[in-house]
């Protein structure tokens, strides 16, 4: 039981890194970057390219990073941020993010096929930790995510720019009546969308091997728990993902893994309801 | 010949679940990604129909379409209080919730077709009745019935009924405050919409005489959400386009020669090109009137 437990905390973990990859985006500009799932499903293709042709296991996991980061800046830089000097609605940004990803997966089949794939060959190394098994890869991933996540909560809520940041997750047209280059704050929530999916989806291909339909399941899961989790708050996003991969946990565990999906997204239907029927009622002119 | 009846076959699948998406995006406003899930509830539905209770093309098709449109009021009830991003993310849950349900409602031992096996699972449903023998009359059929689903359309759409949809699109609040009834303009839409995606599923399980729960995947939910954005919503003639293009790029594809792997690919890539290209410069799609921007 203990086994399952943290299981499904260090997937949650996973899933919590891509949700605040999501959610950063997503609070300041709105925009359902659901591009993110090509990120998620390419950046492994590179790591494994740089390992393949005798790059260092860091390098190569570098390499990773700056290609998700390359990735989500270069969707801001020539199709988000455009689209929203033309003022366009949040669906017009859904479609042009749906047309991105599409892209993306489409150049991983054509380059490297659709065959799944692995960073190593055979069984990982076994460790055990507080009478938990776990993989060397789940082990390392846990503990990188958990750096990862703690480092970014210090950003945001101790330094300057981590603060303008929030500012601009809150009331983005406030902080640009103040002065503060809000073109750069956006692309920097790109790059550290793209830089979190990134390493999110090196902690999931470690452990589980990767394919390139591997990433739109992967972050509409996470997805789900940023809307859920993080409506107001970008650390709800971090509780809900691991709150998530806990449930997943134990949904496969009681019933089958192919009862997951259902079983999470059952549950979420029933939190967005929840939300929306004990929230605070809105004056009628803002409903529409 | 006989591939050319196999491409009117599908052309017409294709344009009736483009109109069930223009229905619900281009005329209420609600970007859905559940589409394939209620044309999978068609599909199966008619399935069990035809090979477990022996029933005929029409009630068979009729039954989809009901539980469709008993279903949809998941999604119209959800779009009483959801909008926007949320909608999509509630319509995401729903078609999972339905792939997870034909994945799943099966036990091995058990008979299918009973309460304990209803979809056999990955295995999927074989050797679905065809009502017509011939590819030539199953495509006079197909295209009676697109034409039956573009009359209704018209029909519907054109009436006041339809104004009060695209009324609802463009300034919900406003209607509202003329005390027109959103709520239930809501439910008949979606039920109408879903009704269509059905038949569609309907139609595609009794050509190819097997399904399995492939058909309720989302990737056939965002190609067909693409094939709708590129056609253009928001008028009869937009689905049309829409579901040619989707038709006629792997044609044409197949003049250069390519591998297949290859052309799939190539052809999706395209998909995502177009999208990206009409959202900046032709927000309406080819003949579309709906500006999804």
């Amino acid at each position: 039981m203990l086994a399952i437990f943290a299981d499904g905390f260090i997937s949650g973990l996973g899933t919590a890194l891509l949700a605040v990859a999501f959610a950063v985006v997503y609070l300041p500009t709105r925009v359902f970057y659901i591009a993110l799932g090509g990120i998620f499903a390419f950046v492994p293709y590179v790591v494994w390219a740089c390992l393949t042709a005798g790059f260092g296991v860091i390098a190569s996991f570098a390499c990773g990073i700056f290609s998700g980061i390359f990735f989500s800046v270069l969707a801001e830089a020539v199709l988000h941020g455009p689209l929203e000097q033309r003022k366009t609605a949040h669906d017009g940004h859904f479609v042009c993010s749906l047309g991105y990803y599409i892209i993306l997966i489409q150049i991983v089949c054509l380059i490297w096929g659709t065959q799944k794939k692995a960073f190593r060959l055979g069984a990982d190394v076994m460790t055990e930790v507080g009478g938990v098994r776990l993989s060397l890869a789940q082990f390392t991933g846990a503990i990188a995510a958990i750096l990862i996540l703690t480092g970014f909560y210090l950003w945001v809520q101790h330094s300057k720019l981590g603060i303008q940041f929030r500012a601009l997750a809150d009331n983005s047209r406030e902080l640009a009546l103040a002065g503060r280059n809000i073109t750069a704050l956006r692309l920097l929530a790109f790059a550290i969308s793209g830089a979190f999916a990134a390493a999110s989806a090196i902690m999931f291909a470690s452990d589980l091997g990767f394919h390139p339909y591997s990433g739109l399941d992967a972050v509409l899961i996470a997805m789900a728990a940023a809307m859920v989790g993080a409506r107001w708050s970008l650390f709800g996003a971090v509780g809900m993902g691991i709150g998530i991969g806990i449930v997943r946990a134990q949904a496969g565990f009681v019933f089958s893994a192919q009862w997951q999906d259902p079983v999470t997204f059952i549950i979420l239907i029933g939190v967005l309801w929840l939300q929306e029927v004990f929230s605070a009622k809105r004056r009628l002119e803002a409903l529409s | 010949m006989n591939y050319l009846l196999h491409l009117t076959i599908y052309f017409c699948i294709y344009a009736i679940l483009a109109m069930s998406l223009n229905v619900m995006v281009g005329y209420c406003g609600k970007l859905t990604l559940a589409s394939s899930g209620y044309f999978a509830i068609g599909a199966y539905a008619y399935a069990l129909a035809t090979v477990k209770l022996g029933w005929h093309f029409v009630p068979a098709i009729f039954l989809g379409i009901l539980i469709a449109a008993l279903a949809s009021l998941v999604l119209s009830i959800a779009a009483w209080r959801f909008k926007g991003d949320v909608f999509v993310m509630f319509s995401l849950a729903v078609q999972a919730i339905i792939l997870g349900v034909c994945v799943n409602w099966a036990v091995g031992s058990a008979e299918f077709g009973t309460w304990a096996n209803l979809t056999n699972g990955p295995l999927g449903i074989s050797a679905i009745a065809n009502p017509v023998h011939t590819r030539g009359n199953f495509a006079v059929l197909a295209l009676a019935l697109m034409g039956i689903a573009a009359i209704l359309c018209r029909l519907l759409l054109s009436s006041p009924f339809g104004r009060i949809l695209l009324a609802m699109r463009d300034d919900e609040l406003a209607l509202r405050g003329l005390g027109k009834g959103v709520k239930m303009a809501k439910v008949y839409a979606f039920a109408f919409s879903c009704g269509l995606a059905a038949l569609a599923g309907s139609l595609y399980a009794a050509y190819l005489g097997y399904i399995n729960p492939s058909v309720a995947a989302l990737d056939f939910s965002v190609l067909w959400l693409c094939m709708a954005i590129i056609g253009g919503m928001g008028n009869l003639y937009g689905p049309f386009a829409g579901a040619a293009i989707l038709l006629l790029l792997p044609e044409m594809l197949r003049f250069a020669q390519l591998p297949t792997a290859v052309a799939d690919d190539l052809r999706l890539l395209l998909y995502g090109v177009f999208l990206i290209l009409l959202t900046f410069f032709r927000p309406q799609g080819i003949c579309g009137r709906y500006r999804v921007d």
